[in-house]
């Protein structure tokens, strides 16, 4: 019997075609692969130099626009557009050329990423229980972002300058298409953001999961539609109208997604905390200690910046009012972030401003009060027209309850393998006044670590933060390189305090603490009858009129 | 009763404004050699496009072998050969790593006829096809839907751009296997398939003018000369069946696409008076595409 009658035989003589015609360009793309694996192979958790890094970045240009190359050749070796393909009138089912063409990408694109990747974790230590998942998920990303929908491209076109010239439209599309969001967006709510509506905040996962899962349904759908259909026309309007809507994701309302967050837990209680607009507090200090604020809004697109004379530089165009409000029933321990205050200002006739305030984190470390101070940049236009008259002001804040819980103690300087956190290691940096501390992980980096020295039970120095808030599950984390490196650098001693220049207190061990969330919640705070111009911050530190007292830069 | 291998019905098609196909009918019997005609832009590669499914219709429905044409499966596919003027061959491959790759998806592939033709065509197996001249690729298309031995072969204007060696070559090869399939084919080089064709369809703008049997068109088509007694003259009432009437001194000459040798020569004394000599002689496939062709434009039936 004729094995090619059989589907795995028809899928198998189109795929064997492909490699026959691709195996060299495939075989150069596997070596880059191979050479990328080498240079990034590294035997510590710490970054590379310079040097390194641009022979990296080198290497890895190469190989994605030789990966480009394999996989647009490898599809348009049967082009699906047109009206004179040889296939066509060939007895091959079009779900099996189909197959035969993911297979032949999946075997020379993510064969040898696979393999490679496999290999590094093993070199660099990890078990091969530990870097298979880390691996499949990584080509599980490389798949949804890359492999797809170049996949999809080389079906819609007919040549490789075809392909590239058309995916460059869609590119300069799709950042058009982002650009007049953003401008529209902002016009709408008063807020600069590139990032979206919830971008570079723990609940961005939401949105971007589903535009991930959107992409995916792009992807297969174009596929489908050109295989099974040869409709390239209606394909090309399915994939740049639906990647247009992938750019809209950014732009999706901001309570459906923490609404989800709050639904999906963690739902640890988080009844006992109250904020109120407290002006009795104004002269108090407002806002926590500058070395425990800021510490999670590392991507805070409103953060604010001081300069020498402690003036505020509030965005062009802007007056900022920060506002007192206590926040009441705080736990122990725990750090409450403020993951978005949407503030809502409207006098006797309706609304005059939506926009949002800016986030914060609050500590109290024995649990109780904290008093806050709610900074809003307000539009200049708003302010002049409304700033002295009574106005209703509505905050309306989504919160989060974290827990620090420590991950483990590395000796200074040393190395160890921590659960949850990879193969940390800490050194004296070249300089000798600050101890760098770095850890290679599988799959996704922990979304927020603080690493401090401690000797004796007692903390030198400040912790050194490394926050990307990520409330998504953890298993549901995961990057296209199955081997994340993390770095942070924490101060030493000033010389003369310690030892051999003040390099390390004796004992000293870093500890590593990862911040997870325990609660989400949202809390409403309206204040009647405010006047804008008691609550405007002129310096840094303080609040005109009414509010005289500090406020934490750091804590915009 | 005849059994049609290929059926077309109501087709229409449209590209933008230009409208191709405009409810083309037509059909193939099995074991004839049919020739589709046309002008350009007739809509004849159109039709055959659409046929084995790489262009989809409009509006009507084609089958081949009782299969629809937009749903061909493979086990029709496999019976039907198709080379086309502009076809896209893989143009990486080497030819003999074509015929390996195609070997394994045809049951009825013969490898001592994949050998003859490449032979008897002069396929050299390691060019790549992309580096072929047009000939070589269109040799090369022809070797590989033959050797399969296919019970339908479909030729879209074959011999466009060809030398006369090549088209030489390329008949040779298609009548040795003529006895065993149908073949539909499109062309310009009535030369080349007149000598061939049992039967012939004629397209004009995206329609079906007609389709015949070639015996039956070639005896019903006459170039017919009267040598009139007195100076020629074209008489009302005119016959509707004779056409391109013209006067010479005392010679008339039209084309009769009615002919009926047994009543010709009283029809023409009937119409024409006394007449002193009439000649009416078959006409070749060229000249009949040219007569239809022309009554199609002037809105009369040939």
């Amino acid at each position: 019997m004729n094995t090619a009658s059989l589907p795995s035989g028809r899928v198998g003589a189109i795929l064997r075609k492909d490699l026959l015609l691709l195996w060299p360009l495939a075989a150069l793309s596997a070596l880059l692969q191979g050479i990328l694996g080498i240079v990034q192979h590294h035997s510590t958790p710490f970054d590379f130099g310079h040097g390194h890094m641009a022979l990296v970045a080198l290497v890895t240009l190469a190989l994605v626009v030789s990966m480009v190359l394999v996989v647009v050749i490898a599809v348009q070796q049967d082009p699906v557009p047109g009206f004179n393909q040889d296939w066509v009138v060939r007895p091959i089912r079009r779900r099996d050329l189909l197959l035969a063409k993911l297979l032949a990408v999946a075997l020379l694109i993510h064969g040898p990423i696979f393999v490679v990747q496999i290999l590094q974790g093993l070199s660099e230590g990890f078990g091969f229980g530990q870097i298979l998942p880390a691996a499949l998920l990584s080509n599980f990303e490389i798949a949804l972002f890359f492999t797809l929908p170049v996949t999809a491209i080389a079906a819609m076109t007919r040549t490789v300058g075809e392909a590239l010239v058309g995916a460059l439209a869609v590119l300069v599309g799709f950042i058009l298409a982002f650009l007049l969001i953003t401008v529209l967006h902002d016009a709408v709510t008063h807020s600069w953001m590139l990032s979206g509506t919830t971008g570079g905040t723990g609940v961005q996962w939401v949105w971007q999961s589903l535009s991930h899962l959107w992409l995916l349904g792009i992807t297969v759908a174009v596929l489908l539609l050109q295989y099974l259909r040869r409709s390239t026309l209606r394909s090309r309007v399915l994939f740049v109208g639906g990647l247009f809507l992938f750019t809209l994701s950014s732009f999706l309302p901001w309570h459906p997604a923490y609404a989800f967050q709050e639904w999906l837990g963690p739902h640890e209680p988080a009844g006992g905390v109250t904020m109120v607009f407290d002006t009795a507090s104004s002269s108090a200090r407002v806002g926590p200690a500058p070395t425990e604020t800021g510490v999670f809004l590392t991507s805070n697109p409103l953060a604010a910046v001081v300069d020498g004379k402690g003036v505020i530089k509030v965005p062009g165009g802007s007056v900022r009012i920060v506002l007192p409000i206590m926040v009441s029933g705080l736990p122990a321990g725990a750090v409450l972030h403020g993951d978005r205050a949407a503030v809502r200002l409207s006098d006797g006739r309706g609304t005059i401003y939506r926009g949002v305030g800016h986030v914060f984190d609050l500590r109290a470390p024995s649990g109780g009060s904290a008093l806050l101070g709610q900074a809003i940049d307000l539009p200049k236009a708003i302010y002049a027209r409304a700033a002295h008259q009574p106005l209703r002001l509505a905050l309306d804040y989504s919160l989060t309850i974290l827990r620090g819980h420590a991950l483990a103690e590395l000796p200074a300087p040393g190395d160890r393998r921590v659960p949850d956190a990879g193969w940390c290691a800490d050194r004296i940096d070249i300089s000798g006044k600050s101890l760098d501390v770095a850890c290679m992980t599988l799959g996704a980096e922990p979304p927020c670590l603080s690493m401090s020295l401690v000797a004796g039970g007692v903390r030198h120095g400040s912790a050194a933060y490394r926050c990307q808030l990520n409330y998504e599950p953890a298993a549901m984390r995961f990057a296209a390189n199955p081997i994340a490196r993390f770095q942070s650098r924490l101060p030493l001693l000033p010389p003369g305090t310690a030892p051999s220049g003040g390099a390390l207190p004796l004992g000293a061990r870093v500890r590593l603490v990862e911040y997870a969330p325990q609660a989400h919640f949202t809390r409403r705070v309206v204040i009647q009858g405010v006047r804008l111009a008691d609550w405007r911050q002129v310096r840094a530190g303080s609040v005109a009129a009414k509010s005289a007292s500090a406020v934490s830069p750091g804590h915009s | 009763m005849t059994n049609n291998i290929v059926q077309a019905q109501g087709l229409c098609r449209r590209f933008g404004r230009h409208e191709a196909l405009r409810g083309l009918n037509f059909s193939v019997p099995e074991g004839s050699v049919y020739a589709l005609i046309g002008a350009n832009g007739a809509g004849k590669t159109t039709a055959v496009k659409i046929l084995v499914n790489l262009i989809e219709p409009m509006q009507g429905t084609a089958t081949i072998m009782d299969a629809d044409s937009r749903t061909l499966p493979p086990t029709v596919l496999a019976q039907i050969g198709y080379v086309a003027e502009n076809q896209v061959l893989p143009g990486r491959l080497r030819i003999r790593d074509y015929f390996d790759y195609l070997r394994g998806f045809y049951p009825s592939w013969d490898g001592a006829l994949e050998a003859s033709l490449r032979d008897r065509l002069q396929l050299p197996a390691e060019r790549r096809i992309g580096a072929l001249s047009h000939g070589m690729r269109i040799k090369v298309a022809l070797a590989a839907a033959l050797v399969y031995r296919p019970r339908l072969l479909i030729l879209d204007e074959p011999f466009a751009g060809l030398d006369v060696l090549v088209r030489d070559e390329l008949m040779e090869s298609l009548l040795q296997q003529a006895g065993e399939l149908t073949v539909l084919v499109t062309s310009h080089d009535f030369g080349e398939i007149e000598g061939v064709t049992t039967h012939v369809g004629f397209m004009h703008d995206g329609r079906m003018l007609l389709e015949e049997h070639m015996a039956d068109l070639g005896s019903r088509l006459r170039e017919v000369r009267v040598t009139l007694e007195q100076p020629a003259r074209v008489p009302e009432p005119w016959p509707r069946e004779w056409l391109e009437a013209r006067t010479f001194g005392n010679v008339l000459t039209f084309i009769d696409t009615r002919h009926a040798p047994e009543t010709f020569g009283e029809r023409v004394r009937s119409v024409l008076g006394p007449v002193r000599q009439i000649d009416a002689v078959p006409m070749p496939l060229r000249a009949q595409f040219g007569v239809i062709e022309r009554a199609a434009r002037a809105g009369v039936t040939a």
